[in-house]
């Protein structure tokens, strides 16, 4: 994912900032290889990188 | 007015933001302030009609840029300090009926981005010295508007709790040799009664010591400090993880749960901290139902909380608890 942003000054001197993103289908479909086995279970066996 | 005024018996800074008694106070909704500016209607913060994620500083800020000379002089006693730092807005979606928990992984991924984006900026500042990421949600909380945002604060110090489980982390570190929340956090997923879900990269829990009914901590499975340190993977596993916890607690009671949300990480005030582990702290405010959790005399006063529950039950009970969005 590639964030980019535009910023703007307001009257009063405060910034906003639009985010805008572009996503890599690359990435996409990587992450949603890895997609995530998010799980409601009591854990029975250490699964986790360093745990 | 804002200024930094010194507590010396407790030793912690307190910041005074008279101005913040006039901020705006629930708007009807066609008056909301942050909802994109619609054309003929009146100018909102946001000058677009539509817009995916938005950061601004905040109109009332608790700390500010070029803050103003307090308004009374600085003793031996009283060290007075401007209040000087920032205070951000971050605007989750232009929808101002939604919420976090009703948003697709992709969008949660993407504000994911953006904390990491804003912790980098800020943190990079001199006189920043903690990057406070956080998201008061409901108006039992004490939220004012209710269209679907979180804040961040830039401190000029390190906050008081922040320095306590600092404390707490460095000390482990010195004589154990190791992270304090690594070993909570293989200690826990040893013991599993207080496990609340997890993925690859981040597990939820009810912290041993929870002070709150439904507290949930998430912790990074891999040692990491800040945000930015994460992988594009770790945080999109991060986007599940926050996304399976709000929907749990949603789920819970087939109403929107209210909670507060901090995201603890390293200071920036230039030292490293090798022995602190990130980690994201939710404090529902509810205990059943219909029933809330007050401060009162022993959390307010004396800093004791008492927890009228076990951590393994309500555990259990968010452990089986479908993370689905509910209903409304």
């Amino acid at each position: 994912m590639k964030l980019n942003k535009k910023q703007i000054i307001k009257e009063d001197g405060r910034y906003l900032i639009f985010y805008e993103f572009e996503t890599k289908d690359s990435e996409n479909s990587d992450q949603k290889s890895r997609k995530s086995e998010t799980s409601n279970s009591k854990p029975a066996e250490r699964t986790t990188k360093n745990v | 007015m804002s200024e930094l005024r010194w507590n010396p018996v407790l030793e912690e800074w307190v910041i005074t933001a008279t101005h913040r008694q006039d901020r705006t106070f629930f708007p009807p909704p066609e008056y909301c302030p942050i909802c994109p500016t619609k054309p003929g209607a009146f100018p909102t913060e946001v000058p677009a009609e539509d817009y995916d994620l938005v950061v601004f500083e905040n109109k009332f800020p608790s700390l500010r840029r070029n803050s103003p000379q307090p308004s009374v002089e600085s003793t031996e006693l009283y060290p007075v300090r401007q209040a000087e730092g920032i205070c951000e807005v971050v605007l989750y979606s232009s929808d101002h009926n939604t919420e976090l928990a009703k948003m697709p992984i992709e969008k949660i991924e993407k504000l994911v981005w953006v904390w990491a984006d804003r912790f980098e900026e800020l943190g990079s500042r001199e006189e920043v010295k903690y990057v406070f990421i956080f998201e008061n949600k409901g108006k039992e909380i004490g939220v004012t508007l209710p269209h679907p945002h979180g804040q961040i604060y830039a401190y000029p110090f390190i906050p008081p709790t922040l320095q306590r489980e600092l404390r707490g982390c460095k000390n482990h570190y010195d004589v154990k040799g190791e992270c304090l929340l690594c070993r909570i956090l293989r200690e826990e997923m040893e013991d599993g009664r207080r496990i609340v879900a997890r993925n690859n990269d981040f597990v939820a829990m009810v912290p041993f010591y929870a002070r709150y009914p439904y507290e949930v901590h998430i912790l990074c499975a891999e040692h990491h400090t800040a945000i930015s340190e994460f992988s594009p993977v770790q945080k999109r596993a991060l986007a599940e993880m926050l996304q399976v916890v709000i929907r749990k607690y949603n789920n819970l009671w087939n109403f929107s749960l209210p909670y507060i949300m901090v995201m603890h990480q390293k200071p920036t005030d230039g030292e490293e901290y090798p022995y602190y582990h990130f980690h994201i702290e939710f404090y529902p405010p509810y205990r059943t139902p219909d029933k809330l959790k007050f401060l009162a005399g022993s959390e307010a006063g004396a800093g004791a909380f008492i927890n009228d529950t076990l951590a393994e039950e309500k555990a259990q009970i968010l452990r089986e608890t479908e993370p689905r969005q509910f209903e409304d």
